[in-house]
């Protein structure tokens, strides 16, 4: 493996702990004005186009809209008012953000998905900080896994502990396979049904866009680590 | 990809510098909340085997019985494998034979999961983004938007809003809707209202009076299941355990129309249970069941020669009012229940043709069968709260005790006569398995108490108006036949009760959904609009949290330390148990956590609240709880504990035996005790009262059965909610909002009011009262319609489908219309429990709910008058309404 080469694998494997990291905060915490300034600076959007793709590449555009849109004061209460009715509730949620939904008929938590997706936590040693009292399934956490997996797989690599590395790598694949490219499409149809779009029904899209990429960024990186004598 | 960063445009070193740059300031934002953090370490539990085929392998079943109040009280259990129930069963390991049936969970206990772990539950304290103390904008209650706050914070605002207004207010102030806010604010001291209601029982509320159980709290008010293969007729009015409580209700009584119990059912509606027994349906007019029993009675004193019908010697022996000779000494206006009977002091004839013009049954029906109501035949009469549940009936009780007793069917094996209800499943009689003792949980109260309002006046009351502040019905319900003497002691029943009004600034609503299940849902959303502050607490956004200002998630019962579920409210053959089945969802806390939680605002210790663990209080009345040995006198204990199982429980205690072990209780939720024809565990309501009245006297005033019952008058006319007075022997009401008011001037067969139908609100099998009503599944399986009559269809050209517009002088209701000819023309049939979707821009609303079209009309003993209540219904072209399945979860608005 030339120096270039592992360089570009390095940068592919920071960009991609960078982006699940990000997404882990926005979905995960009621967004405020420093959250917005961290999503819209510059190097979002350029590790979100790196990755190609017609939804990703639009990405630095969407994002300088934003930081129009964050010139009005009033801005981050309207995002906060939409992440609430998307994620918290009380009222009707127009696309629940459990994968659980998906994957069984029911309106339900706390399904098999729930259990499966626990199983995959607890093969890297994690579980949710809240365990049993919240479904392991959610898209919060779904990407905190991710997050987590992507940091330990830069760690790795960068410590030339190559079968950590294709270890977190391939569970990072397994999960996508399994989990998120199954039920984020799903999802993303229901978010349709937003009452507004501030940011996070296009946040969806991005996010649906971004995992699809990174399944082939993975095995790609999994590939070539493997390859790499 | 990697090519493609080769590729790329870009200083790859920098782009490097860039990103983590990025992630380091990610990590200084605050944290995401708790539920979306995730944990790594020491502490998360090792990874267990691989994905198994059958999700369902490795999971533990545990007791999770139904705890709604339907009336089945059933077993539903639960396997559930880390936290996740993955199975749901039933009682599939008693036998299930003729006499002896599994306690088998209906569609309702089945989707228990999806109501406990439902995409609907509340899951965080929520605040009412425009209100403020300061500001509270009451009039955005109901479509306000929301903000999430910590329980710290919901904990400190209620804590000052509760401050504020009683110390501004001062009594009264605050409504309390449910129990659970009780224990906090008596522990504060401060003075309350609380409300109750007869919607369940309705006129059956308080019996007591006349000698009679409830048929809830009072349950030996009829004989037991098997006794009643003695009968030959079940003589009914209203009568549909098959929607109402499903399961063995209906089970018990398949099996006395098997052993050849000819069924005879009054009832508006051909129901499903008229269907499976084979029974004789008299389609009869909601509201007048008291005027077919007086013609029968008429009848039976027409047509009686020489004792052919009626017991004279037991009307002798054992009442009084019936007749000149037998009178009881207390009767104010001499007037006995035969000469009025005979039109002697109103100069009407209780007829049968008298009645068949006020309830549509022929005269030659009721000849009919009251003859069958003669002495020579085995007859149980049974008259349900669906009958009693109509204004102005509050002498329905009294007037079948009458019927009863002139048959002599009362007191002997194959005769009773008494309410039905379904809390006991269709099993009448005392407990063969009693719950025992926990002993004292060591809380400590205070001195603050509350006023009691009747639902019927309630909404008004909080508007302002005056209100009965008598708790004397509700005092009553509790006191049952062998003690509301004592109930009524300290009221003056010589003078009528004053009114008063309260400063209502506050409600507090818990348990019971009020705004859906009480009359009136428009006052009502009035009043919670006028007043300065609400609080919510429940399972779900129900219209009464909706309408809140802040909501505490609170936890299930599947959430919680086990408990026995309906404590002596069950099928007397079983007693049921439950274990705590899964751990708190999200931020839920029991109600008594969040009256601690509040409380602690207030300086109060959570001891207040009890100081023996849940485990230790459960463990002491699992041990004490008895079982009827085979003699039918003596009991033993039902569990046997060892030293282990104290270890085990963690709790303290002393080894015992008993009939069958702890572990095995626990397990299968239930015990059931075997019954088998000529066991010593029958039971017949007053027998020992028929064989020697004088030694064995009934609660009544005089000790014996009264024609003539003047505490009844006496109580209604002092304390009761009409102004027209009642008098000791019953005589027949023209209901308000009853089949006579579909006329103009109440002229029977003269011209139609603009509301020319009656409406009944059936129980309905997607439901327990309103709950479950949010399921989905539920949804699918039952559609909720408008039934309507084919006459009454084609009259107004709704054809099957259709969407309908169901109106009444208080509301409108949309439905789709469900076209049938079980149901008698003139009667349209609304499910009972849905929860309200209103449109708020026409004011209609689009979920069917009853208590959209009904009204606060207090009257009598403040019975709710479910069904007296007159509507029209017209074809409604503006939209079409989706199936219920279609729409999702918890919208109340749209």
């Amino acid at each position: 493996m030339n120096g270039e080469k592992r360089e570009a694998m390095e940068l592919l494997l920071a960009n991609r702990f960078y982006l699940y990291s990000l997404l882990h905060k926005c979905f995960g915490r009621e967004p405020d004005r420093q959250q917005l300034e961290l999503l819209t600076g510059e190097q979002t959007g350029e590790c979100f186009a790196l990755l190609g793709g017609e939804v990703l590449e639009k990405v630095p555009a969407f994002l300088e809209q934003l930081r129009e849109d964050l010139k009005d004061p009033d801005f981050p209460e309207q995002v906060k008012r939409e992440y609430r009715m998307l994620f918290i509730g009380p009222e009707e949620l127009p696309a629940p953000p459990w994968e659980s939904v998906y994957m069984s008929e029911e309106a339900a938590l706390f399904q098999e998905a729930t259990l499966e997706v626990r199983q995959a936590y607890r093969a890297f040693g994690m579980q949710a900080e809240a365990y049993q009292r919240v479904p392991d399934d959610s898209l919060a956490l779904e990407l905190a896994f991710m997050s987590a997996l992507a940091e330990r797989a830069l760690n790795a690599f960068r410590g030339d502990n190559r079968a950590e590395a294709e270890r977190c790598l391939t569970g990072s694949a397994d999960f996508l396979k399994k989990h998120l490219l199954v039920w984020i499409p799903k999802f993303l149809e229901r978010m349709a049904a937003s009452p507004t779009d501030c940011l996070y029904p296009q946040l969806c899209l991005i996010l649906d866009s971004f995992l699809k990429k990174d399944a082939e960024t993975a095995e790609e990186l999994l590939k070539e680590l493997q390859n790499g004598g | 990809m990697i090519d493609e960063v080769l590729n790329a445009q870009i200083s790859r070193r920098d782009f490097l510098k860039g990103t983590a740059a990025a992630t380091a300031a990610l990590a200084g934002l605050g944290m995401v909340s708790r539920e979306n953090a995730m944990a790594a370490g020491e502490s998360v539990a090792p990874a267990g085997e691989a994905a198994v085929a059958d999700a369902a392998e490795g999971g533990k079943w545990v007791a999770a019985p139904c705890w709604h109040n339907c009336g089945g009280k059933c077993l539903v259990r639960a396997c559930v494998k880390d936290g996740v129930i993955v199975r749901q069963g039933t009682d599939n390991f008693n036998t299930d034979d003729g006499v002896n049936r599994q306690q088998r969970a209906c569609l309702r206990g089945y989707s228990q999961q999806y109501q406990a772990r439902g995409l609907d539950r509340l899951k965080y304290p929520m605040k009412r983004k425009n209100w403020s103390p300061d500001n509270p904008n009451p009039e955005l209650r109901g479509k306000d938007e929301w903000e999430r706050i910590t329980w710290d914070e919901a904990a400190q605002y209620i804590h000052d809003e509760v401050e504020r207004i009683n110390s501004t207010y001062g009594d009264n102030a605050i409504l309390t809707l449910g129990g659970e806010a009780n224990s906090l604010l008596n522990k504060l001291n401060i003075n309350y209202l609380n409300s109750w209601t007869t919607s369940s029982w309705g006129s059956w509320y308080a019996p007591g009076v006349l000698g009679w159980g409830d048929g809830c709290n009072y349950y030996d008010c009829n004989n037991d299941r098997l006794d009643f293969l003695n009968c030959d007729y079940v003589v009914a009015f209203g009568y549909n355990p098959a929607w109402a409580a499903l399961g063995n209700a209906t089970n018990y009584a398949v099996e006395w129309k098997n052993a050849g119990v000819k069924f005879i059912i009054f009832d508006p509606i051909y129901t499903d249970s008229a269907s499976i027994l084979d029974a004789k349906w008299i389609p009869i007019r909601p509201g007048t069941d008291m005027a077919a029993m007086m013609a029968m009675a008429y009848v039976m004193l027409e047509e009686d020669k020489d004792g052919s019908l009626i017991d004279w010697d037991f009307l002798d022996r054992c009442c009084l009012g019936q007749d000149k000779d037998h009178m009881p000494a207390d009767v104010k206006e001499d007037e006995n229940f035969f000469d009025y009977l005979r039109g002697e002091y109103d100069g009407v004839p209780k007829t049968p043709e008298w009645a068949e013009e006020i309830t549509g049954v022929p005269a030659d029906t009721l000849r009919e069968v009251a003859r069958i109501l003669g002495k020579d035949n085995n007859v149980a009469i049974l008259s349900s709260w669906a009958s009693a549940r109509t204004y102005d009936t509050d002498q329905l009780p009294q007037t079948a005790i009458c019927l009863g007793a002139m048959g002599g069917h009362i007191g002997k094996s194959g005769n009773c006569v008494g309410p039905t209800a379904w809390n006991h499943t269709n099993n009448f009689g005392p407990r063969l398995v009693k719950v025992g003792s926990s002993g004292p949980n060591g809380a400590t109260g205070g001195t603050g108490t509350a006023t009691m309002v009747c639902d019927t006046q309630m909404w008004n009351a909080v508007l302002g108006e005056p209100f009965n502040p008598t708790n004397i019905f509700n005092a009553l319900n509790g006191a049952g036949p062998n003690g509301w003497k004592d109930a009524v002691a300290d009221y003056d029943l010589s003078k009528r009760v004053e009114y008063i009004t309260a400063p209502i600034k506050m409600i507090w609503t818990t348990n019971k959904a009020k705004l859906t299940t009480c009359e009136g849902v428009k006052k009502g959303i009035e009043a919670f609009r006028s007043v300065e502050f609400v609080v919510g607490q429940g399972h779900f956004l129900t219209a009464s949290n909706k309408y809140a200002d802040i909501v505490l998630p609170i936890t299930t019962n599947w959430e919680r330390e086990g408990a026995y579920v309906w404590e002596g409210y069950i099928n007397r053959d079983i007693l049921l148990i439950s274990c705590k089945v899964v751990e708190p969802f999200y931020e839920a806390k029991s109600d008594a956590e969040a009256m601690m939680t509040i409380g602690e605002k207030f300086g109060l210790s959570p001891d207040m609240w009890g100081t023996v663990p849940a485990a230790q209080l459960l463990f002491n009345s699992i041990a004490t709880s008895t079982v009827i040995k085979e003699d039918g006198k003596t009991w033993e204990n039902l569990v046997s504990i060892t030293e282990d199982d104290i270890k085990a429980w963690g709790v303290e205690g002393e080894p015992q035996e008993g009939r069958i072990p702890i572990s095995k209780y626990m397990e299968d939720g239930m015990y059931r005790v075997d019954r088998h024809i000529g066991d010593n565990f029958g039971y017949i309501d007053k027998k020992e009262f028929r064989e020697d009245p004088e030694a064995n006297p009934i609660g009544t005033k005089s000790g014996k059965i009264e024609f003539a019952c003047q505490s009844w008058a006496d109580i209604l006319n002092s304390q009761g909610f009409s102004e027209e007075p009642y008098s000791a022997i019953p005589k027949y009401r023209v209901p308000t909002q009853g089949y006579e008011a579909t006329f103009v001037d109440g002229k029977i067969g003269g011209e139609k009011t603009e509301y020319p139908l009656q409406c009944i609100n059936p129980h309905y099998q997607r439901r327990s009262h309103s709950i479950f009503d949010n399921i989905p599944w539920l949804r699918e399986a039952l559609r909720n319609p408008l039934y309507i009559s084919k006459k009454d269809a084609e009259e107004r050209g709704i054809e099957e489908g259709d969407t309908v517009k169901i109106s009444s002088q208080y509301g409108e209701t949309l439905r789709r219309a469900y076209v049938t000819s079980r149901l008698m023309p003139g009667v349209v049939g609304l499910p009972h429990g849905a929860w309200i979707r209103i449109n708020e821009k026409t004011g209609i609303d689009r979920s069917g709910s009853e208590n959209y079209l009904t009204g606060n009309v207090a009257r009598g003993l403040g019975c709710s008058g479910y069904n007296t209540l007159n509507v029209e219904v017209t074809k409604f072209t503006l939209e079409e309404i989706p199936d219920d399945v279609e729409i999702p979860q918890t919208i109340l608005f749209d």
